[in-house]
């Protein structure tokens, strides 16, 4: 899982998955803005299988939050 | 024919497609206006263009700022010049009363706030046409996915789905009587992918984007198909192979008695499928057949057969023998006197597929599944047949080309051209362009590619703006002994320094070349300059892959060359010519200068 939420995250804010790290936050990825945040919600929920609560939409602000909210929600790991 | 992509690859794809467009992608720019977040569409609407064969460019005015963006030349919206104006609006939206509060409403109500609502998308529509040119769409309003009185929705009047309705309707009569203004159907894209799984409430409350990711591919899909529709004309001619395609079963193997067709499965498939081709035939595409089988059985089934819907009489041409099948589509199109970029493949067989993509590679060849039972989607969703508008000349069509070959006996059995013509009995009627022919002239600008000595492709936006600068735009009528031609002429004038007249546009469609009606046009086009104070006709001839019957056109015609495509011809006192053989009659708007 890990993988593909690096997968995704890079395919929606359009930079290599080489370049994020857990820490990576709307704060250091230009690309992170409302609507890509929307569409990354979307992509996450598409790619994992998971509907995702607007709370967890609000919550993910971070690949290390990404990767908190999706294992709550039932994605398998590794 | 499209793979689903997930949200994520058609975001990469998205992304690729605008950072390093492939060259074969047509580019189109996209100006759209919404009431919501309408960016969220625009990496699937470029994807679902790229497999249109289009390269969109969508440019998103702020959401809520209709008349701000569409007023303004120079608006976001606006300022890249778009090929095309999208309104995609939502009518709780624009009119949230008359979904959210049916109950408190009467019918008096109702009717003056749809009225409102539509006057406002009209003032849209005409504030648009005052700074551009381009085709506009609107959406119209998909039912909510819940009702505000539950099951007794269906039994209160005003019901909800009632006033969706009334709303529709209203907009799609907006649409017919303003010129290059459509309705982009999102009610009937609703319907296919399902309420259900049209919205996310998480995406609508926290980000004012009213569909899910299945909705936004469908509309990204449905849209390209109208962006497509206005840029590339629908192709003239279905080609269809015979077995396992009109009928199941091999022929030569089955024999007649043999093949399925009938009211039972599997032949009611069959069946169903000739049914939809006929109804194609009645909007004015042609038919044709290209079959390896033996000519006489395949013409027997098609004659005598007591379940073919389709007759030899619905075929305008026929390829059947052993040759390939892309000699038999080069016939085909020589026989209608079409190009072969004007015709649809369908054959169950992916080697015959293969075959012609690779020697006719501007055929659309049709992607048609294993399945029978999903003959007529793929015809659908090929998009090989989609128009804005069907009009009555299409309808027409199919029967003219019956017509024609009639035609072609009496040429064959008489000597002299002059009494072919004579014998023919043509007649013309030329008329003023006014908004009831407009649509009609917009199809023949958009599509006549041999007898058209500019091909300029004006849409009706641009055309209205050359009349308002004081164009002569004229069309033309032909009929003969056999049959109507309807309206397959269109010429265009306009006025220059010293009463020196540019013909902006001379075309005729293929139909009626041949017969000196050319002539007749031009001499009007003559007296019609001339009675508005013209003094010289400059005509131009602009070269396509085409248009090379028309490229001694004014020479042939006695005009001066001026060198670069460019020919003269002075208005004197003898600017007309009477064309034996051709009667002429003028239609009552027909205005010979002041």
């Amino acid at each position: 899982m890990q993988d593909r939420v690096l997968e995704v995250c890079a395919q929606v804010f359009g930079v290599p998955a080489s370049s994020l790290t857990d820490d990576s936050s709307p704060d250091d990825i230009a690309g992170w803005d409302s609507l890509s945040h929307v569409q990354l919600i979307v992509a996450l929920e598409e790619a994992f299988a998971v509907t995702l609560t607007p709370d967890d939409a609000m919550d993910m602000l971070s690949v290390r939050l990404i990767k908190l909210v999706l294992t709550e929600r039932g994605a398998g790991l590794d | 024919m499209s793979v689903a992509m997930t949200t994520g690859e058609t975001i990469q794809e998205a992304r690729r497609l605008e950072q390093a467009p492939p060259p074969s992608l047509r580019r189109v720019r996209v100006a759209i206006v919404s009431t919501f977040t309408a960016e969220f569409l625009r990496p699937y609407l470029i994807v679902a263009g790229a497999q249109r064969g289009l390269l969109v460019q969508p440019v998103f005015g702020p959401y809520g700022q209709l008349e701000q963006e569409l007023f303004n030349a120079a608006s976001g919206a606006l300022s890249s010049a778009p090929d095309v104006v999208l309104i995609a609006s939502r009518l709780e939206d624009l009119a949230p009363a008359l979904v959210d509060h049916a109950v408190g409403l009467d019918g008096r109500d109702v009717e003056g706030a749809l009225q409102q609502t539509v006057a406002r998308i009209e003032a849209l529509a005409l504030g648009l046409r005052r700074v551009s040119t381009a085709p506009l769409f609107v959406f119209n309003a998909v039912e909510p996915k819940l009702l505000p009185l539950g099951l007794a929705s269906t039994l209160h009047l005003p019901s909800t789905s009632a006033v969706v309705e009334q709303f529709n309707a209203a907009l799609a009569a907006l649409a017919r009587r303003q010129t290059g203004v459509f309705v982009f159907d999102v009610s009937r894209v609703a319907l296919e992918v399902g309420l259900e799984n049209w919205a996310d409430p998480k995406l609508q409350y926290m980000a004012r984007v009213p569909y899910g990711a299945s909705g936004a591919r469908a509309i990204a899909q449905r849209l390209a198909r109208y962006v497509r529709a206005t840029v590339s004309p629908p192709c003239k001619c279905l080609v269809l192979d015979l077995d396992n395609v009109l009928w199941g079963g091999v022929l030569g193997e089955d024999l007649m008695a043999g093949i399925k067709l009938g009211a039972d499965y599997p032949g009611n498939v069959f069946r169903a499928f000739q049914r939809q081709v006929l109804a194609l035939r009645e909007r004015g595409i042609l038919l044709a057949i290209a079959s390896k089988n033996d000519e006489a059985d395949a013409r027997q089934v098609l004659e005598r057969h007591p379940d073919s819907l389709l007759r030899p009489e619905h075929f305008a041409a026929m390829q059947i023998h052993w040759q390939d099948k892309a000699t038999s589509l080069r016939a085909i199109a020589r026989d209608l006197n079409i190009g072969t970029d004007a015709l649809a493949f369908f054959d169950d067989n992916p080697v015959e597929r293969q075959w012609v993509k690779s020697q006719l590679p501007e055929v659309v060849v049709i992607a048609v599944p294993e399945s029978p039972l999903g003959y007529a989607a793929a015809l659908d969703e090929s998009g090989a047949f989609d128009q804005l508008q069907v009009i009555e000349e299409d309808a027409r069509r199919a029967a003219m080309y019956g017509e024609e070959r009639q035609r072609e006996v009496v040429r064959q059995r008489t000597p002299g051209v002059d009494e072919f013509l004579h014998d023919l009995g043509t007649r013309l009627r030329i008329g003023q362009v006014g908004a009831d022919v407009l649509p009609r002239v917009v199809q023949l600008l958009g599509k006549t590619n041999q007898f058209n000595l500019t091909t300029r492709r004006h849409g009706a936006g641009e055309l209205q703006r050359l009349l308002d600068d004081g164009a002569v735009a004229m069309w033309l009528r032909a009929a003969d002994r056999f049959g109507d031609h309807g309206l397959v002429g269109v010429a265009i004038a306009v006025p220059g320094p010293e009463g020196a007249w540019r013909i902006d546009t001379l075309l005729l469609s293929c139909r009626v070349l041949g017969r000196r009606i050319e002539d007749a046009f031009l001499a009007t086009l003559r007296m019609a300059v001339k009675s508005r104070g013209g003094r010289q006709l400059i005509g131009e001839y602009l070269p396509t892959a085409k248009n090379h019957i028309v490229a001694d056109f004014y020479r042939d015609r006695g005009f001066e060359d001026l060198g670069g495509g460019t020919w003269r011809m002075p208005l004197g006192a003898d600017a007309s010519a009477p064309t034996p053989s051709i009667s002429v009659e003028f239609a009552e708007n027909f205005i010979m200068g002041e």
